[in-house]
C-alpha cells in the first residue's frame, strides 16, 4: 500500500494520500520522483492534442510490456489528431477521451497513483491529461509469450496436443475453449506482496460445491509470502497433510485435464506465470488416471490402469520383497530359483540390503544426473550407466545379476505412475530397511504404515482414499475399471457436487 | 467432534476385527469333525448379545457414545464399566499383540525375539489408535479388500484337497463336542466384539448400528467357517486340533504344478495385517474406555502410556507360542464371561428400561434421539 | 536391565509430553500414572521373567465353574 506520510516542499502541490491530482506536473513529478523513482523501464511519452485548444497529455507504460504499434496507431495518433473541447473539465476530460478518441478495446478509468502502480505492471498504457484528476488506462498487453505446445511433461499418443503456456489469460481461454458454458466461472486473485501475481480459480458454477470455492479462496486469502514464481508454491501453502509425502493437491499441464477436473466438480486454480494448473481436491485415486484412459477404449483403458496399480506395486515392493526372500526366507522361493541365485551371488562380497541401497543411489544418480542435461550428453550417461555400472559390476562380481534386474525392473515401473515416481523412491527404502530388519514382516509392517497414513489424509475435506474405500458400485466406476462413458452417469460422490447427474436419460448413447 | 464411520466401512471393520487374528489358530477344535455345525451354533448363540448391543447403541442415536451412555447407565456406573471395559479391551490387545509376535518368531524369525515385533507393532497401533475411528475403518477396507481377495483365491486353490470324507460321521460323539466347540469360537473370536461397542463413536442413523454389527458379524462368521472347515477337509479332523496354525499348515500343502508353492507365506502376511486391524482398535478402546473413567472426552493423550503397556502386557499374559494355543482354545474364565456376556445383556435392558421411562413419560430424552 | 526399560519408558512419556502443545494438569498426572504401571509391569517382568495372572474376579471362579460344568454336561 502507498502511504505518503512525508510531503515535499517546492513547486508540486502537496498530494492528497493517494489521489491523482489534477495537475499534470505534479502527477508526473510524483510518479518520477517517488513511485517510479529510479526505474527506467517506465516510458513518459509527452503530447499534445491538436488545435484550437492543445491540452498536455501524458501516456506512461511500462516498457517491453506493451505492444508499442498498438499504442502508437490506436492510442497515441488519435489522441493527437483530436482536440478536446474547452468546455470540458475535471473528469470529463478522461470521459471524453475515452468515449470519442480513444479507439483501443479496452479503457478504464483509475483515481490513484497506487492503482498506476499495479497497473503499469499488468503491461497497460495509462493517460494523464492536464487537468483531469482520473487517468485512463488502456489496454496494451504485449509481452513475450511462449507458444501454446504440446507439454512435455504429459505427452500423449491420442488426445489434444495443447498445453498450458504461462501466460494465465492464454491459459484461462483455453480451458474456456473447451467449457463454452456461462457456468463456467473464474474468480482473481492477487497473491504475494511483492509479486502481485494473479491467481485464478476455476469452477462450473452449477456443478462445483460453493463450500470447496469458498474454502479454496480461503486458503488463498490466507497467503502471506513476498512472491509467487509458480503454482508450485500456491500447492505447498494450501495443501492438506503438508507432512506427508503425498500429494493432496493435483498438477497438470493440460487445459483439457483442467477441465475434465472441474466438470467432475473440482476446483481449478491457475497462477499466472505458471504452466501448471492445481486441482482440487486430489484423491490417489488420480495418480492412477491419465487423459488418455477416457479417450481410448474403455477396456484397453482400464487394463492400462490395471497395469499402473501393478507397476506401483512393483516399484516400491520388489527390492523389499526380494531383500526378506534372499536373507529371510529363502525357503519360500522354489528351489530352482533360489539355486540360480544363490549361485549367481555366490562371489558377491556384499550382503543383499547394501547392494539394494548401492545399485537404488546409483539408479537415482543417473535419473537426477539425466533429467536437467542436454540430450546429448543425457544419452552418454545412460550408456555409462547400462555398461559400466550395469554389466561391468556384475563382471567385476560387485553385484549379481539378480540384483541388476530387480532395480532395473523397480526403475522401469516407476515412471509408469509419473505423479508418484519420486515418492515411490521413499516408499521403496523405507520398505527395504524394513525388510532387512525383519523379513517379510518388516515389510508388512511397512506396508500397514504408509496405508495408515493414506487413511488419514484428507484434500479439502475429502478422505485421500475415498473412492478405494467404498463399497458403493457408482463410485468404484473410475478407480481400477474404467467403466465405458455411457455408464459414468453420475459425477463422484465424494466432491458434493451440486449437480451429480452426468449423463441424462440412457447415457447418450444411440444404440443401433 | 463427532467421528462418524460410513456404516459399509464400519461394517468392514467389524469383518476384520473378528476374522483378523483368528485366522490360523485352531478355532473351534473340540468339535472335530463337527465344526461347521460348531460354527453355527455358536453364530446362533452370539446373535442375541450382537442383537443386544447394536440396540443399546441404536437407542443412543443422536449423541455420541460415552454421552448417551451416561444417559443410560448413570454418570458413575457408565464410568466404572469404562474402567472395566478398558482393562478388557487393554487386555485383549495384549493378547493379540502376544499372538502375532509369536506366530512370527514361530514361522519366520527364528532368532527375533518377540519384543521387538511387539514394539514395532505398538507403534503402529499407537499411530492408528491415535488417527482414530475413522481413519482406522478406511484402513480395515483397504486392508480388507486384500486379505477377502487372499482369502478367496487361497479357498479356490485348497478346493483340490479337500476330503469330504473328514466331515463324516456327523455328531458321532453326540452334541456336547459340538457345543464345547460353540463355546471356544463363542469365547475366542465372536464374542470379542463387545470391544467394538466402545470404538465407535456415533453413527449415521438410527439402524446404523444394525447395519454395522449384524452384516460384519454374519460375513466374518462365514468367511471364518469357510477358511476353518476347509482346512480342517485338508489336514484331517484328528489333527486339526494338534497343529498350532492348522490352516497355515493346510495352505502350505498347496502346489500348482510346482510353481504356485509354499503360499503359507501368504497367510502369515495377510494374518499380521488381519491381526493389525483387531489390535489397534482394542487400543482404541481401551484408550477411550480408560479416558473417559477418568472424565475425559478426549481419549488420545492416554494412548502412549497404554500402548506402552501392551509392549509389556504381551510378554505377560502369553510368554511362549504354547500358551498362545491353549489360550484360544481354553475357555471361560469367569471374567470372559462377565464381559461377553453378563455385562451386555444386563446394560441392554438398562437401556431398554430407560428408552421405555422416556418414551412413557414423554420427556426429551427421546424426542432427543430423533435428533442428527 | 530394569533401569534401562525404565529409562527409555521415562524418555518416551518425557518426549511426548515436550510434544503437547498444552499440559492440564490432570491429564499430566493420568499420563504419568499410567505410563508409571507400564514401566512397573515392564519391570517386574524384565527382572521376574513370568508373573502370575491376577483373575480381577477369581473369587466368582469356582462359583462359575460349578455352573457351567453343570449347564455345559447337559
Amino acid at each position: 500500500m502507498f502511504f505518503w506520510k512525508h510531503t515535499k516542499k517546492g513547486e508540486p502541490q502537496p498530494r492528497g494520500l493517494d489521489d491523482i491530482s489534477p495537475s499534470l506536473r505534479t502527477n508526473l513529478h510524483w510518479l518520477k520522483e517517488d513511485i517510479f523513482v529510479h526505474d527506467q523501464t517506465i516510458a513518459y511519452r509527452g503530447f499534445k492534442t491538436s488545435d484550437p485548444h492543445p491540452r498536455e497529455c501524458v501516456l506512461i507504460y511500462a516498457d517491453n510490456m506493451v505492444k508499442h504499434e498498438y499504442l502508437s496507431q490506436f492510442v497515441l495518433r488519435p489522441m493527437m489528431r483530436s482536440s478536446l473541447p474547452k468546455h470540458l473539465r475535471g473528469e470529463e476530460l478522461a470521459h471524453y477521451a475515452a468515449e470519442r478518441i480513444l479507439e483501443s478495446d479496452g479503457a478504464e478509468f483509475i483515481t490513484r497513483y497506487s492503482e498506476i502502480g499495479d497497473k503499469l505492471m499488468d503491461g497497460v498504457g495509462v493517460i494523464l491529461i492536464d487537468g483531469c484528476p482520473v487517468a485512463v488506462v488502456v489496454d496494451a498487453q504485449g509481452w513475450a509469450k511462449r507458444a501454446v505446445t504440446e507439454p512435455p511433461s504429459e505427452s500423449v499418443v491420442r488426445g489434444p496436443r495443447q498445453g498450458f503456456s504461462e501466460d494465465l489469460g492464454v491459459n484461462i481461454s483455453l480451458v474456456r475453449l473447451r467449457l463454452s458454458s456461462p457456468n463456467f466461472k473464474t474468480r482473481f486473485l492477487h497473491v504475494g506482496t511483492q509479486s502481485k501475481t494473479r491467481v485464478a480459480i476455476l469452477y462450473l458454477d452449477n456443478v462445483t460445491s460453493m463450500e470447496l470455492v469458498e474454502e479454496v479462496e480461503r486458503r488463498i486469502k490466507a497467503i502471506d509470502i513476498d512472491a509467487v514464481l509458480d503454482s508450485g508454491y500456491i500447492q505447498e501453502l494450501i495443501q492438506d497433510s503438508p507432512y506427508s509425502p503425498f500429494p493432496t493437491i493435483g498438477q497438470t499441464e493440460r487445459p483439457d485435464v483442467v477441465a475434465a477436473k472441474v466438470l467432475e466438480g473440482r476446483v481449478a486454480v491457475l497462477v499466472d506465470g505458471s504452466p501448471f494448473a492445481l486441482t482440487m481436491p486430489y484423491l490417489l485415486v488420480e495418480a492412477f488416471q491419465a487423459n488418455e484412459d477416457y479417450y481410448n477404449h474403455w477396456i484397453t483403458a482400464t487394463f492400462h490402469r490395471l497395469v499402473r496399480y501393478i507397476s506401483f506395486f512393483v516399484t516400491t515392493a520388489t527390492p523389499a520383497i526380494y531383500i526378506a526372500l534372499i536373507s529371510y526366507h529363502p525357503q519360500l522361493i522354489p528351489t530352482n530359483l533360489v539355486i540360480s541365485i544363490s549361485a549367481a551371488r555366490k562371489n558377491v562380497p556384499f550382503p543383499g540390503i547394501v547392494e539394494v541401497i548401492a545399485m537404488g543411489l546409483v539408479f537415482e544418480i543417473l535419473r537426477e544426473g539425466g533429467v536437467r542435461l542436454p540430450r546429448p550428453i543425457g544419452q552418454a550417461i545412460s550408456i555409462v550407466g547400462a555398461i559400466v555400472l550395469g554389466d561391468a559390476a556384475v563382471s567385476a562380481s560387485l553385484v549379481s545379476a539378480p540384483m541388476i534386474i530387480v532395480v532395473g525392473l523397480t526403475g522401469v515401473a516407476g515412471f509408469v505412475v509419473p505423479s508418484l515416481n519420486d515418492l515411490a523412491v521413499l516408499i521403496r527404502l523405507s520398505l527395504v530397511l524394513l525388510a532387512a530388519a525383519l523379513g517379510l514382516y518388516g515389510f508388512v509392517f511397512g506396508v500397514i504404515a504408509f496405508l495408515l497414513l493414506l487413511s488419514s489424509m484428507e484434500s479439502f475435506g475429502v478422505p485421500y482414499l475415498s473412492t478405494m474405500t467404498t463399497l458403493v458400485p457408482q463410485d468404484l466406476k473410475d478407480t481400477v475399471v474404467r467403466v465405458p462413458w455411457w455408464q459414468m452417469v453420475l459425477r463422484p460422490r465424494y466432491l458434493a457436487s451440486k449437480d451429480r447427474q452426468r449423463l441424462q436419460g440412457q447415457a447418450g448413447r444411440t444404440d443401433r | 467432534m463427532k467421528e462418524l464411520v460410513p456404516d459399509h466401512q464400519g461394517m468392514i471393520l467389524v469383518l476384520m476385527f473378528i476374522v483378523g487374528n483368528t485366522l490360523v489358530f485352531p478355532l473351534g477344535g473340540l468339535a472335530g469333525p463337527d465344526i461347521w455345525l460348531a460354527f453355527l451354533t455358536a453364530t446362533v448363540l452370539a446373535l442375541p448379545i450382537i442383537l443386544a448391543m447394536a440396540r443399546v447403541r441404536s437407542l443412543m442415536q443422536g449423541s455420541t457414545f460415552f454421552v448417551g451412555f451416561e444417559r443410560v447407565l448413570g454418570k458413575w456406573p457408565s464410568r466404572i464399566l469404562a474402567f472395566l471395559y478398558g482393562g478388557f479391551a487393554w487386555r485383549l490387545a495384549c493378547y493379540v499383540v502376544s499372538d502375532v509376535s509369536n506366530f512370527i518368531q514361530t514361522v519366520a524369525l527364528p532368532t527375533t525375539p518377540p519384543v521387538v515385533i511387539a514394539t514395532f507393532l505398538a507403534l503402529l497401533m499407537l499411530w492408528a489408535a491415535k488417527e482414530g475411528v475413522e481413519v482406522l475403518a478406511r484402513f480395515a477396507v483397504m486392508v480388507g479388500k486384500v486379505v477377502l481377495a487372499v482369502l478367496a483365491i487361497i479357498f479356490v486353490l485348497l478346493l483340490s484337497q479337500v476330503d469330504l470324507g473328514e466331515f463324516q460321521p456327523v455328531l458321532y460323539n453326540g452334541f456336547k463336542p459340538v457345543l464345547r466347540g460353540a463355546f471356544q469360537i463363542l469365547d475366542f473370536p465372536f464374542l470379542e466384539t463387545v470391544v467394538l461397542f466402545w470404538v465407535f463413536d456415533c453413527f449415521g442413523r438410527r439402524v446404523s448400528p444394525y447395519k454395522v454389527f449384524l452384516p460384519g458379524f454374519l460375513a466374518a462368521s462365514l468367511v471364518l467357517l469357510i477358511m476353518v472347515s476347509t482346512s480342517l477337509a485338508v489336514v484331517g479332523a484328528d489333527r486339526y486340533a494338534l497343529y498350532y496354525y492348522p490352516v497355515w499348515t493346510a495352505v502350505g500343502r498347496i502346489n500348482v504344478s510346482t510353481f504356485l508353492t509354499r503360499l503359507e507365506a501368504i497367510v502369515g502376511v495377510t494374518f499380521a495385517i488381519g491381526s493389525f486391524v483387531k489390535m489397534a482398535v482394542a487400543l482404541l478402546a481401551a484408550s477411550r474406555c480408560f479416558a473417559y473413567a477418568f472424565g475425559f472426552s478426549d481419549y488420545r493423550f492416554v494412548v502412549t502410556p497404554l500402548a506402552m503397556g501392551v509392549i509389556a502386557g504381551s510378554r505377560w499374559f502369553i510368554t511362549t507360542v504354547l500358551e498362545v494355543d491353549q489360550s484360544a482354545v481354553e475357555t471361560h474364565s469367569p471374567d470372559e464371561i462377565m464381559f461377553q456376556v453378563v455385562i451386555p445383556l444386563v446394560v441392554w435392558a438398562f437401556a431398554e428400561l430407560k428408552a421405555k421411562n422416556g418414551k412413557a413419560n414423554g420427556s426429551s430424552q427421546a424426542g432427543g434421539g430423533e435428533e442428527v | 536391565m530394569f533401569v534401562l526399560v525404565i529409562l527409555v519408558y521415562g524418555a518416551v512419556a518425557a518426549l511426548e509430553l515436550w510434544l503437547w502443545a498444552e499440559r492440564p494438569w490432570k491429564k499430566v498426572l493420568i499420563y504419568l500414572l499410567l505410563t508409571a504401571a507400564a514401566a512397573a509391569l515392564a519391570s517386574l517382568i524384565v527382572v521376574y521373567g513370568k508373573l502370575p495372572v491376577p483373575e480381577p474376579i477369581g473369587f466368582l471362579g469356582k462359583l462359575f465353574k460349578q455352573w457351567w460344568q453343570g449347564g455345559g454336561k447337559q
